[in-house]
């Protein structure tokens, strides 16, 4: 308790030296534009009953408060830059593993050609070979209006943290360094190509597992619009890699071509991919394996219906040479959307789509059905949204067999009572699955009600919602879960300045309830916080 | 290659053959238009309107607005613009091949409707009343709108609510959309009482609309088979798309948060250094990791192994091989019992063919590579479990053990 106690006061005189350093900051930086934030969340926790270990939440006190600054200059000259920092304190390690942390840096300089930032930055070069945020620093030149390449480049760790960076014991990763560079050269006002080279370089591992690759990936990417409402775009990429502790090594290709065409009613698109079984890409996104091919045609067949279909192919085992055998799937599927599907219901609206799954090898064989519909309308002046599923899974040989039902509505309303605006809203939602194969039938139900109100003239906002969960497992155990929210925010007078300044609570509770008592527990939760900006 | 190539070829050459009136959605006799881009950010088929945060103006806090007019087989006069619900007109900077821009510097939150006017040389227009398009720049910052979509994905998915998380995910979803959905859907019909929370550590924004998010996260799951309530915490990176106005799940990283039933077909990478373990599920059992992810090249979680405590039906982290939480650890490819335990192989068979547990014989530590068979175990306190080893997928250091288990809470060696 007394370190608690310790940690709250600490918290405090955070917050209060915070506010301090915003009034100052905020008289000597009156010239340039600068903002400081900061977001104060005070947390206590309660849980009881014999499985209250199955409970996440930190027991009693903590505190999270989250602190930034940003800035920016010189707009409309020659340089400008802007700037931000921020840092996390908290005592909770479901928030973070760290009490103080360092989690965003960032500067950038600007003028209309060129760029540099340092910090956190983040490049997306192509699918294939660098699309990722590191620590570290990236330049990109570009002048616009003219047929000069684009070109831009990178270098830094991919830390996920800034602790990581100096090696702090809690966060330590491996130091993978990253350097990747793209050219993009326009050909005309409807065409351009491009060129990225990205390489990676792992050393100071953490542990014996740790694995320490060097890599090196090459992509070409294109754009092309030979017409107004079509779109060919592609990327061809090679990439080998080194893996020098267990000496391994690996190389492989990867290619996908996109075709979107346009047309007033119609849009017809065509995607094929292929990423061979040992491409690797540590800083792009790729699934390896896998060729796949996707079409779909969109058909607007009047200004109220519209029409989709899709047929979605992939397949893994581009080498041959799978125990299993080739994995095959075929994903077709049709969706009819409707406006106003009845005419006297002018605000109401309709989905179906049917889904179909097959995916098939050697060793397995299964064919999923899936039938879901929607439909909104708006019943005097009560909003609903009802969704229903059906889905029929069957994997051959016996393995499963069930069929599943899923229900859910929502009711919503709005209504104005003297300066108070009342949002009412029911939801209620079944879930039935029969396992044929068992012959065992689990069935989930959940009600819930709430109550949003708004008192604008008093700047407060709060919401009540409540509700239970019941599931019914023919064959194992049942359990129920009551729960119930409380939260609100509210801007007094002295946060008025700033939209982004506010009062904010939350109260919460859970009872979860077993068949086996012992696993019985309960959740208690208070939240307050306050964030102020300006 | 080659025939790629070909393919290509042949394609660029019937687009050629556009100019020429032979493709269909080249040149018709009636004027068009049609706007192309926003500040580099494309209008596609469908799009009526579209609303931007403050990042996406220019540093002069201008808009660009593109597009492409056609005056039809008598050409194209000029195209004019109105911004303000056709209260007013300004000529458009036209190209000879019908490529206009315009510029204007906007108020944030005030909604911009655009109309077009593309005027042929034989005095027709298009028709303007379809060219309606509404753009709004929001006072917000997108780091902001990331945030708030986050906080809508992980309520829809608390909720089960397919519908309302997909509304999220991008078209051009790096591991395909559709297999992203499949995934969902299985998730949903397996587990309950999802209880997912999460505070943003950073959120760098890209130079092409992309953004780049860090985050935290617990959960709390139930799986509907087993009543089995799996628990963790740990980092995770996902990259939203914001090109279409509105943040769109672009990519994620293990480890997953969303659609665990397909984990191995979604996510390619790993984040450095998580610090949690990789929940997947397959059909009616539960897979932990010791260190790993699912794919086959990229590293690993330093320092961390799992383990599990039968009584709570927890999965544990670890860091210390000597001192940890779980009834046993799986550790290298070992399974590793807690101090006081004993495990003992009880060869290949089904644990539902095993209805007792040995009285003796039993060791410290043992092989999990032992696919196929039983083994009885003696926990700490004194009570017995039985596992059925289904996979021991060893790729270090990304072993992953899959088991099936007894646990008798009454302390018997009977099941």
């Amino acid at each position: 308790m007394n370190n608690k106690n310790a940690l709250l006061s600490l918290s405090l005189s955070v917050t209060l030296s915070f506010i301090l350093i915003f009034i100052f900051f905020a008289r000597i930086t009156q010239a340039a534009e600068f903002h400081l934030s900061n977001d104060y969340l005070i947390t206590t926790n309660e849980t009881s009953g014999r499985g209250k270990d199955s409970s996440y939440f930190t027991t009693g006190f903590s505190y999270l408060d989250t602190f930034g600054f940003s800035g920016m200059g010189g707009q409309n000259k020659r340089l400008s830059y802007n700037y931000s920092a921020g840092l996390n304190f908290t005592g909770d390690e479901m928030n973070d593993i760290k009490k103080v942390s360092l989690v965003n840096a960032m500067l950038e300089l600007k003028t209309v050609n060129h760029s540099l930032s340092m910090g956190d930055i983040y490049q997306s070069y192509s699918r294939y070979t660098f699309d990722t945020a590191l620590k570290g620093v990236t330049y990109s030149f570009l002048k616009k209006g003219t047929l000069l390449p684009q070109i831009s480049g990178i270098f830094g760790w991919d830390y996920p943290r800034w602790d990581s960076l100096w090696n702090d014991p809690l966060t330590k990763t491996l130091k993978r360094e990253g350097f990747a560079i793209r050219i993009k050269q326009p050909l005309s006002d409807n065409l351009w190509v491009g060129y990225t080279q990205a390489k990676t370089k792992d050393t100071d591992s953490v542990d014996e597992y740790d694995q320490l690759y060097d890599s090196i990936n090459h992509s070409f990417d294109f754009s092309f619009m030979p017409v107004s409402g079509i779109i060919l775009t592609g990327e061809r990429a090679k990439s080998k890699y080194v893996e020098t502790v267990f000496d391994d090594s690996g190389k492989g290709g990867a290619y996908r071509l996109d075709l979107a065409v346009t047309q007033d009613l119609s849009r017809i698109s065509i995607e094929y991919e292929n990423v061979h079984p040992e491409f690797s890409s540590f800083f792009g996104s790729a699934a390896q394996d896998r060729r796949k091919i996707k079409t779909r045609w969109s058909y607007a067949s009047s200004e109220k219906t519209d029409l989709d279909f899709m047929l979605l192919y992939y397949r893994d085992n581009l080498n041959g040479d799978n125990e299993y055998g080739t994995m095959r799937n075929w994903s077709p599927e049709i969706t009819l959307s409707m406006e106003t599907p009845f005419e006297k219901r002018e605000n109401s609206s309709a989905e179906i789509t049917y889904h179909f799954d097959r995916q098939y090898d050697n060793d397995s064989s299964t064919a999923d059905h899936y039938i879901t519909a929607n439909y909104q309308d708006v019943f005097f002046s009560v909003e609903s949204n009802t969704d229903i599923a059906w889905t029929i899974y069957r994997t051959e040989d016996a393995i499963s067999r069930s069929n599943e039902l899923t229900f859910n509505t929502s009711l919503n309303s709005e209504t104005e009572f003297s300066s108070l605006i009342m949002k009412p809203s029911v939801n209620i939602g079944a879930w039935k699955t029969r396992d044929k194969l068992s012959f065992t039938t689990d069935k989930n139900y959940e009600y819930a009600a709430g109550l949003e109100m708004e008192a604008p003239s008093l700047k407060l906002i709060t919401s009540l919602k409540a509700g239970e969960n019941r599931m019914f497992r023919e064959g194992s155990d049942d359990s129920e879960k009551f729960f119930a929210v409380l939260s609100g925010t509210w801007r007094p007078g002295f946060l008025d300045r700033n939209i982004q300044s506010y009062i904010y609570f939350s109260a919460k509770f859970n009872q979860f309830s077993y068949t086996d008592d012992s696993e019985n527990f309960r959740e208690k939760s208070l939240n307050a916080g306050i964030r102020t900006a300006f | 290659m080659k025939k790629l190539f070909f393919w290509i070829f042949l394609f660029l050459s019937f687009s050629n053959a556009a100019n020429a009136g032979l493709w269909p959605f080249g040149k018709s006799e009636k004027p068009s238009v049609k706007l192309t881009k926003v500040n580099n950010i494309s209008v596609t088929r469908g799009m009526k309107k579209l609303s931007l945060f403050k990042e996406f103006l220019d540093t002069r806090g201008k808009v660009e607005i593109k597009g492409k007019a056609s005056g039809g087989k008598s050409g194209l006069k000029s195209v004019k613009i109105s911004i303000n619900g056709k209260a007013t007109w300004e000529e458009c900077s036209t190209s000879n091949k019908g490529a206009f821009k315009y510029e204007f510097s906007p108020n944030f939150d005030t909604p911009y409707v655009i109309y077009l006017e593309a005027l042929a040389n034989n005095g027709k227009t298009n028709n303007v009343i379809k060219s309606k398009f509404t753009l709004t720049f929001s006072e917000k910052s997108s780091k902001k709108a990331v945030k708030e979509t986050l906080a809508d994905m992980f309520k829809a998915y608390n909720e089960k609510k397919l519908r309302k998380f997909m509304k999220h995910v991008g078209r051009n979803f790096t591991s395909e959309k559709k297999i992203l959905e499949r995934a969902l859907r299985k998730d949903f019909s397996v587990l309950s009482d999802i209880d997912m929370r999460f505070t943003i550590n950073n959120i760098v924004l890209g130079k092409n609309g992309k953004v780049s998010v860090s985050l935290t996260y617990n959960r709390r799951l139930v799986k509907n088979s087993t009543g089995l309530s799996l628990t963790d915490n740990g980092n995770t990176h996902m990259v939203f798309d914001l090109s279409k106005g509105n943040p769109m799940l672009y990519s994620m990283k293990q480890p997953l948060l969303f659609g665990l039933s397909e984990a191995s077909t979604l996510v390619p990478g790993a984040v450095q250094g998580a610090l949690a373990s990789f929940f997947a599920l397959d059909g009616s059992n539960i897979t932990i990791s010791n260190s790993s992810v699912l794919t086959e090249i990229l590293p690993t979680i330093p320092n961390n192994f799992t383990g599990y405590i039968f009584n709570i039906k927890r999965t544990t982290i670890e860091t210390n091989p000597s001192v940890f939480q779980g009834d046993f650890v799986y550790l290298g490819d070992n399974i590793v019992m807690n101090t006081g335990g004993g495990v003992r192989d009880l060869g290949v068979k089904d644990i539902d063919d095993i209805s007792e547990a040995p009285t003796s014989g039993y060791s410290s530590t043992i092989s999990a590579g032992l696919t196929g068979h039983t083994l009885a175990l003696k926990l700490p306190s004194g009570k017995y479990a039985l596992i059925e080893i289904l996979s021991d997928i060893v790729t270090i250091p990304l072993n992953t053990l899959t088991f099936k288990y007894k646990y008798n809470k009454s302390g018997d060696r009977f099941f």
